[in-house]
């Protein structure tokens, strides 16, 4: 009897992970990932991006003298002093992003060193760190967010207010802590951990080089979605007048402040800021979506 | 037959009393009845019209109280009384005497006698331990209050004051009653007992301000039912909802065109400048704006003509250029002789080249500073942009610093800035009131650059006690020449008001502050 | 089980207590000065020794331990301090507020779930089809537009249909109707996010629940497609939901501070900004206070739930 199969056996390549692979699986996240992309070049490049400077006063582009509406020299309008929207809305990326990027990355890197610490040591400072986050976690993001920016004064470097970046980090912290600490959880008792401890390495070792780049995954998807908050959070604290104040562009200051009393006639000054803050979180999404889908479906987070 | 002569009579009497008491109140009232809700944009933070001078606690609290004088609207400022009857002043100036009207009544029922005001007087003017009275200075000239009967009341200065008079109209100066004072002299803080022509109906905090009508208003001319009065946030939006039906602080253009837009004919809009100037304040402690020429340079950069038109279409500022007086007042500088002074003039250009050439020649061209704004929309913002530009335009780099309300405060008395926003509220053009704030910091508050001037100290308490009004004018305008070349103030302009009401609110008229003529005396709904 | 919520509940009075003490000590470091805002704001002569009278009468010059020990012996018997604006019990402003954001809070959460159940499970059976990319444009939406402009935009809906309604808040108890129109749009505002997220999870957790071996199962026994999800399916699938039900009403107490300033509404979310802009350290403090012990209390219930539903929580701790 002949053994010869008349199936052939092949070897199934492992799915390659590379970037063309996840713009294929993941087209929406490819989406948001582009979107983010150019925000962050008109951010970058914003000088050379914008058509004017937008702190540029030019009063006859003002609705409040009759002008402003949206045209071939003004494409999407003029504000209360006639300076360019458009040009605002680019510089204004620059606000949302640089605040969004640095308090979310300020945020969840301190969330996931106390987060990987706290589970590494384990027995009672594992319980007051858990406490401590508990506590942390019983104020809500605003409430924390406006209470940080009363205590800390307005803070100047290189044009970022950097209060309003600690404001933001501070709320995320702590619930970055909790998702590291339980992801680490289940890393601190694998058997190379114990080895790398008899080996004599020191704690901080193994927490940095031996842990957390193990938490990449959560970590990074949870950045994501926190950029994206983090930008809806400075946009309601200017719009209360709590974070960026004049005459910083900012999407939230665009649609409050000197802006506020054009609404009906001059719809276009509030909806532009609007949608932008909206495009922006959208994309941060999409493309948070789409990394959690492809890092680790499973990922409970 | 004598019972039906007297019934006869008796009707004839009382139609008569009734028609003529209906011509006199359709008089004062051509038609009762209604509720008028109004917004106002800020909290009071307190119920006591002594201790503070908030527009807030004004538009909620004026309604309930009588002061010694008023001014009659039409003809501003002339007084008339309010609670008095008659007064003279004795030919030295040193004696005031006010018979007070018989028949007035609290609220609470008890009657208004001259102890009322004595005691009211006496509030204001030395306060008791734990009250605060703000305008406690004003009142530094009153020697001694007598009542030698029930209804006069005697005022003895110590020295002539030529701001006295009007003082006695303010409405902050409310008359309380004399009991409520003896029985805790922070009663009115927090409880509200007078003789206006509303009566106190309950405030929960944060909902509407209630008062009916006090039927034994001695003038008879409150003719709403009740009024209402609500805290909003932007006055657009509730008026064209009908959510509220007046505001008195005032509306800015672009709302204005909004209005317009939305509600046609059934908004109405009264218009007349409000006496609070604002002001730049320069700290005597900055280097730099010690030298006069600095100062008198970054006053040189302005485009006060051109400039302050276009900004009064997005905010409501006045359009045209003023010195410490309001323009067209009595005591203040001609333009022919104001538009002289550097800063005014109507050439930027050469006003521009000229404070460059000063900026240089004294090191400071390109010149660094702080330039600390209040974060509150109108007019501040748009101020603050506004000065940002004009001083770009010589070269000088400002740097804007917004803060809230309650560290702009905190930073402008201890000095933390270059140069600050500043304003001088009032309710008269009287120098005295208005050219307190800016003599010697050792003598005045609300000096916040802390410059010192010797010259314009004496010449401010020259003005102060000379009655001649001629010889007044002269110096004051001494006064404001001096003022505004030395530049450690820089004025901007005044306030332009423009109040919307839906057009059913009849009878109002508008005075020269937002803190006048809120007792809604002859005020009707149609 | 009622081992465990006994656990849960005597939990939660060391953290109450260690929140007191958090916020005092953290409140303490706000710069600005109410007193002179006050007095000062408005123009008038005050000098420096009246405005530190003042801050004497008011109990901000006591010593620290002083202020603290006042406060903490306050709090068990619902004195919260006066707010140093108005001078009134802080725990009396507070109360006159808090019954239109609480009924705000629950209107937005009933609306959210009643919106984001049918919504969630339809988008996971009908996964892949275009109802399915409908719904999840419309989650995302949530997520991403801003609760502030769609308030703003909401209002100028209303307002160019007809009038606003009436300032002053208006008890549901009294005049429904009234009440209803000054909630319904500030609740579809807040709403708008929680019903997104709800959806979200509702429908991620059943498509994941619907690939788990017991459902196959069910399935190959021949049990009814219906039955099959709804007894095996469901309860399980809400569990992360009420995880993320109970998660997410921070963010609608968030939203609320935003909306009520929006909607001009008097509730503690425009209270709170009121005081923090004001810096009325004890109504701060006051409503920091009570925000974060109703907080404490949501997710006590949100836990209990969850244990009650899955009997492996109970047995963890």
């Amino acid at each position: 009897m002949s053994t010869e199969s008349s199936i052939s056996l092949t070897l199934k390549q492992p799915s390659k992970r590379t970037f063309l692979d996840f713009i294929k699986q993941q087209p929406l996240g490819f989406i948001g990932l582009v979107l983010i992309v150019i925000m962050f070049t008109c951010a970058i490049f914003a000088p050379q991006v914008a058509p004017y400077n937008p702190e540029d006063i030019d009063f006859e582009a003002s609705p409040a003298l009759g002008g402003g509406e949206p045209s071939w020299e003004h494409l999407l309008g003029g504000d209360a002093f006639g300076r360019d929207i458009l040009s605002r809305l680019i510089y204004g990326a620059r606000t949302a992003l640089s605040i969004g990027f640095f308090s979310a990355m300020l945020g969840c890197t301190l969330g996931a060193i106390i987060g990987t610490t706290s589970a590494y040591f384990g027995g009672k400072v594992d319980l007051i760190i858990q406490r401590l986050i508990d506590l942390m976690l019983s104020f809500p993001i605003v409430v924390l967010a406006i209470v940080v920016i009363a205590i800390f004064p307005k803070t100047v470097v290189a044009g970022i207010d950097v209060n309003v970046i600690i404001a933001i980090a501070i709320p995320f912290t702590p619930k970055v802590a909790r998702v590291i600490r339980a992801q680490a959880l289940t890393l601190v008792t694998l058997p190379y951990i114990d080895a790398a401890k008899a080996a004599g390495f020191s704690s901080k070792r193994i927490i940095f080089r031996h842990l957390i780049p193990n938490v990449s995954a959560p970590f990074l998807i949870m950045l994501t979605a926190f950029i994206g908050q983090a930008i809806l959070l400075e946009a309601s604290l200017s719009y209360l007048g709590l974070g960026v104040v004049e005459p910083t562009p900012s999407w939230g200051l665009m649609l409050s402040g000197v802006n506020s009393d054009y609404y009906r006639t001059a719809p276009w000054m509030i909806i532009y800021p609007g949608v932008a803050v909206s495009i922006a979180v959208f994309s941060f999404n999409l493309l948070g979506d789409s990394l959690r889908d492809w890092l680790d479906p499973k990922l409970k987070l | 037959m004598l019972n039906l002569k007297k019934s006869i009579v008796g009707v004839l009497a009382l139609t008569t009393f009734a028609l003529s008491s209906s011509i006199a109140l359709s008089a004062s009232c051509p038609k009762t009845g209604g509720v008028l809700k109004y917004g106002v944009k800020a909290e009071p933070p307190t119920y006591d019209m002594h201790g503070t001078n908030s527009y807030a606690v004004n538009h909620f609290v004026a309604q309930h109280y009588s002061t010694l004088l008023t001014f009659d609207w039409d003809k501003f400022p002339k007084l008339e009384g309010d609670v008095a009857d008659s007064w003279n002043q004795s030919s030295d100036g040193l004696t005031y005497t006010f018979k007070i009207k018989k028949g007035i009544k609290f609220h609470d029922g008890t009657p208004l006698t001259s102890a009322d005001v004595k005691a009211s007087y006496d509030r204001l003017k030395s306060p008791p331990k734990g009250v605060i009275s703000v305008r406690k200075a004003l009142f530094s000239a009153i020697q001694s209050i007598s009542t030698p009967d029930s209804d006069t009341v005697v005022f003895k200065l110590s020295k002539p004051d030529a701001f006295m008079m009007s003082g006695f109209a303010s409405p902050f100066n409310a008359i309380y009653s004399a009991k409520d004072i003896a029985k805790d002299p922070k009663f009115h803080i927090k409880n509200i007992n007078g003789t206006g022509p509303y009566k106190f109906a309950g405030h929960k905090s944060g909902e509407a301000w209630k008062a009916v009508r006090y039927d034994g208003f001695h003038h008879g001319d409150n003719c709403l039912d009740a009024t209402e009065g609500y805290r909003i946030k932007k006055l657009g939006e509730p008026l064209i909802g009908g959510q509220i039906d007046a505001e008195w602080r005032g509306t800015a253009p672009p709302e204005r065109i909004m209005l317009k837009k939305e509600m046609g004919d059934k908004v109405t809009f009264q218009a007349k400048t409000l006496m609070t100037a604002w002001v730049v304040s320069l700290n005597s402690k900055t280097k730099a704006f010690q030298n006069q020429k600095v100062r008198q340079a970054l006053n040189m950069c302005i485009d006060r003509h051109a400039g302050l038109k276009t900004l009064a279409k997005i905010t409501f500022v006045a359009p045209r250029p003023s010195g410490f007086l309001l323009y067209g007042t009595e005591y203040a500088l001609p333009d022919e002789e104001l538009f002289q002074i550097p800063g005014f003039t109507k050439d930027i250009a050469s006003s521009r080249k000229k404070a460059m050439k000063m900026l240089k020649e004294a090191g400071a061209d390109g010149l660094e500073f702080t330039y600390s704004n209040r974060a509150v929309s109108h007019p501040y913002d748009h101020i603050a942009i506004w000065l940002m530009s004009e001083w770009k335009k010589c070269g000088l780099k400002p740097k804007m610093i917004t803060n809230p309300t309650s560290k702009f405060v905190k930073i402008r008395r201890e000095g933390g800035f270059d140069a600050t926003i500043d304003w001088a509220p009032s309710f008269l053009p009287d120098p005295t009131l208005m050219h307190f704030k800016y003599i010697s910091a050792d003598r005045t508050a609300s000096n916040y650059s802390k410059s010192t001037d010797r010259e314009l100290d004496r010449l401010f308490d020259a003005q102060a006690g000379e009655t001649d009004v001629a010889k007044r004018k002269a110096i004051v305008h001494e006064f404001e020449k001096k003022a505004l070349i030395s530049s450690w103030v820089l004025p901007v302009t005044y306030t332009d008001r423009v109040i919307a009401l839906n057009s059913k609110v009849k009878g109002y008229k508008i005075a020269f502050s937002h803190i006048l003529n809120n007792t809604w005396r002859g005020v009707y709904l149609d | 089980m009622l081992k465990y919520a006994l656990k849960r509940i005597l939990l939660m009075f060391p953290t109450l207590i260690a929140v007191a003490v958090i916020v005092f000590l953290v409140l303490r470091v706000v710069p600005g000065d109410i007193v002179e805002l006050k007095l000062t704001a408005e123009g008038g002569e005050v000098t420096l020794e009246q405005i530190e009278e003042e801050k004497t009468r008011l109990g901000l010059n006591d010593p620290m331990h002083i202020q603290f020990y006042k406060y903490m012996t306050g709090i068990p018997r619902g004195d919260l301090g006066i707010s140093l604006w108005t001078e009134r019990p802080v725990a009396d402003e507070i109360s006159a507020r808090i019954g239109l954001s609480f009924e705000l809070a629950i209107l937005s959460t009933i609306l959210a779930v009643l919106i984001a159940f049918p919504l969630g499970t339809l988008s996971a059976l009908f996964r892949g089809t275009g109802l399915d990319y409908v719904i999840r444009i419309i989650t995302i939406g949530g997520i991403a537009v801003p609760s502030f402009w769609l308030g703003m935009l909401l209002i100028m809906l209303v307002l160019s249909f007809g009038k606003l309604p009436p300032l002053g808040t208006v008890s549901l108890f009294v005049d429904p109707l009234t009440n209803f129109n000054q909630m319904i749009w500030p609740a579809i505002s807040v709403g708008y996010r929680y019903t997104s997220v709800v959806a979200r999870i509702l429908r991620s957790s059943i498509l994941e629940v619907l690939s788990e071996d017991y459902i196959r199962t069910a399935r190959a026994k021949g049990l009814f497609e219906r039955v099959v999800i709804v007894k095996h399916g469901m309860r399980n699938a809400l569990l992360p939901t009420i995880t993320v039900i109970g998660l997410e009403f921070a963010f609608l107490l968030g939203g609320l501070v935003v909306t009520e300033s929006v909607f001009n509404l008097n509730g503690i979310g425009k209270l709170f900004i009121d005081s923090v802009v004001r810096n009325d350290l004890n109504l701060l403090q006051g409503l920091v206070l009570t925000v974060a012990t109703s907080f404490v209390f949501v997710n006590l219930i949100v836990d209990l739930c969850y244990a009650a539903l899955d009997p492996r929580i109970r047995y963890q701790s």
